[in-house]
């Protein structure tokens, strides 16, 4: 078993050398422009080797966690349950975020505390709650394949393995899943068209009736910054205050991108909603008022939304669910082939 | 053999020469834009400030686009255009630009620019540093001209917050443009200029709004709009100027 993960790390190293850089990272028509780190330039290696750590199990203490297994391509790279298990059966306190559209954001984690891509893999990885490796750990394990250590001269060859380069390696794979062929993008290009109800919905979503687009704005459907839209009056999760330590902080968490909300429940940093339908209804008359609430939230008045006013903007949510992104990452790392024989620690 | 090793010698000679042509470039002018309210400097959530009735009130938001930014010799009309679009957020510390131009000699007397955007620019803007942004198609597309943001308290009242954004209500134009005077002639080559605005006039002159005024719906409010852009007409002020440090 081994022998066929060897060969199969073999075969996508030896697939790199034919793809070229001008292949990935494709830029979407009307999203901003990419700008990668000075100091982890792409290569098609090195998202080659992002890709198989990603769905690498041995990445975790015990074996048994990869990136995936809380960021799973079928749900948009998310999760679907509120909180998610770790090492030991560690349940963490927060939803997975899903990942993707990733390149143009400033914060990371819910609460923002990464200003990088970078930075936020490397906490994952060490985290007691979910990956718990150290360094030494994760080094002498990459070192341990031969194919790996290929992969990293390839990717990385004026460096060393380190958890530095596998964070960038594994944030070079991250950065590639762009999502932006969903119906609302062909809408866009021409080619398709909504219905009259995801018009509506359209329409409600960028008025100030339902002021969604402020946060959520075109084309990511997300701002990538820091609010609190209102879940509670007191909160027993400071979010980004207990980054910055500044009470004006307090619930406040990022901003979500909409894309593929269709995959990416449950909803908001603690995972409390189910489904659209419940989003939309706390919009509409659940916010709570606090000092910190933004003030997009209109000090928390109600949205006032008729029954078919709900139903458009949740059909309107719908059309941002991108099915050919999940198709375009189902093979990823040839992953359950791969995940099965690096499980195999 | 000789003539083609003189040929080559000049050609070199005459690349040479025009290599340093292009080297001497002017030094760029310097444009800093500082946020203030009554003269006090913008400081985001933490300082306090007096809204012109009294109130007292905190920022939490200001992003702002500044277009057409251009030098003028009021006397002979001639301009030197510094930049075309500049956005800044207070948050990222991008207020201000640095302008490459080849004008060594001409004098300038006048500093113009337009608070907020015309549809004729929109394709000038980078959206790398204008995030967020943009202002919805279904509100006449475009872009914001201003967001400016925050908490006030009324008296005896609860805290409450604001929602200052300007744009284009309905693809209509509500930028506004300053021309103001440096109070000298000036040339273009390292100069350094600094703009300060007093985001108080936004609510006096020649337009009284108190927060209790701002409708809850302030984009698609094209009564609004025009106020503000009345007074967002005497915005800023130049608060020093010099050619070099």
């Amino acid at each position: 078993m081994r022998f066929l993960f060897f060969f199969t790390l073999m075969a996508i190293s030896c697939r790199n050398s034919n793809l070229g850089n001008d292949k990935i990272f494709l830029l979407p028509n009307g999203f901003p422009p990419v700008s990668h780190p000075d100091s982890n330039q792409p290569s098609s290696t090195g998202l080659q080797l992002g890709t198989l750590l990603f769905n690498d199990k041995n990445l975790s203490k015990d074996g048994t966690i990869s990136c995936a297994s809380c960021h799973a391509v079928s749900l948009a790279f998310g999760s679907n349950t509120q909180f998610s298990e770790g090492i030991n059966g560690s349940i963490g306190t927060r939803n997975s975020m899903p990942l993707f559209n990733l390149s143009w954001g400033n914060f990371f984690f819910w609460d923002g505390r990464a200003s990088s891509l970078e930075e936020q893999i490397k906490d994952p990885i060490q985290s007691s709650i979910e990956m718990g490796m150290t360094e030494e750990e994760l080094v002498t394990y990459i070192k341990s394949s031969e194919s790996y250590v290929s992969l990293f001269e390839q990717a990385f060859p004026d460096e060393s393995i380190s958890l530095d380069t596998t964070v960038k390696a594994l944030a070079q794979y991250v950065r590639s899943l762009t999502s932006y062929t969903s119906k609302y993008d062909k809408v866009k290009a021409g080619e398709q068209e909504f219905t009259t109800m995801e018009r509506d919905g359209e329409t409600l979503f960028f008025s100030e009736d339902a002021e969604c687009f402020h946060c959520h704005p075109s084309p990511i459907f997300t701002d990538f910054q820091m609010h609190n839209n209102g879940l509670d009056s007191s909160f027993s999760d400071l979010g980004y205050g207990s980054v910055t330590g500044n009470m004006v902080n307090n619930g406040q968490f990022k901003t979500p991108s909409l894309r593929n909300l269709e995959f990416t429940g449950p909803y908001m940093h603690d995972g409390r909603f189910s489904t659209i339908e419940e989003v939309i209804e706390f919009y509409d008359s659940g916010v709570h008022y606090s000092t910190t609430l933004d003030p997009l939230m209109r000090n928390g008045r109600d949205l006032e939304l008729n029954e078919y006013q709900k139903a458009a903007l949740a059909a309107f949510l719908r059309t941002l669910t991108d099915n050919d992104f999940i198709s375009q990452h189902a093979n990823d790392a040839s992953s359950a082939l791969i995940d099965n024989e690096l499980g195999d620690k | 053999m000789l003539k083609n090793i003189l040929f080559l010698s000049v050609a070199l000679g005459v690349m040479h020469c025009s290599s340093d042509d292009d080297s001497s470039s002017v030094q760029p002018a310097q444009v800093g834009v500082q946020s203030a309210i009554s003269n006090v400097n913008l400081a985001l959530d933490s300082q306090s400030y007096t809204h012109p009735d009294g109130t007292s009130y905190t920022v939490s938001k200001l992003s702002m686009i500044l277009t057409n930014i251009s030098l003028v010799n009021s006397t002979t009309g001639q301009t030197l255009a510094l930049q075309a679009v500049h956005c800044f957020d207070q948050s990222s510390n991008n207020a201000s630009f640095s302008a490459s131009h080849e004008d060594s000699s001409t004098e300038y007397d006048t500093l113009q620019f337009t608070i907020g955007i015309k549809s004729d620019d929109f394709d000038k803007v980078d959206e790398t540093t204008c995030e967020n942004m943009g202002w919805p198609d279904q509100l006449g597309g475009g872009y914001h001209y201003m967001k400016f943001e925050g908490y006030y308290t009324p008296s005896g009242g609860e805290q409450q917050s604001f929602l200052i954004h300007t744009g284009p209500t309905s693809g209509g134009d509500y930028t506004a443009s300053q021309s103001i005077s440096l109070g000298g002639s000036y040339v273009a080559a390292d100069l350094r200029i600094t703009l300060q605005s007093d985001l108080n006039q936004f609510f006096q002159e020649p337009n009284s709004i108190s927060f209790t005024d701002l409708p809850s719906m302030i984009m698609g409010d094209a009564s609004m709009q025009s106020q503000l852009q009345a007074n967002a007409a005497n915005l800023f002020t130049i608060s020093s100027v010099s050619n070099g440090g």
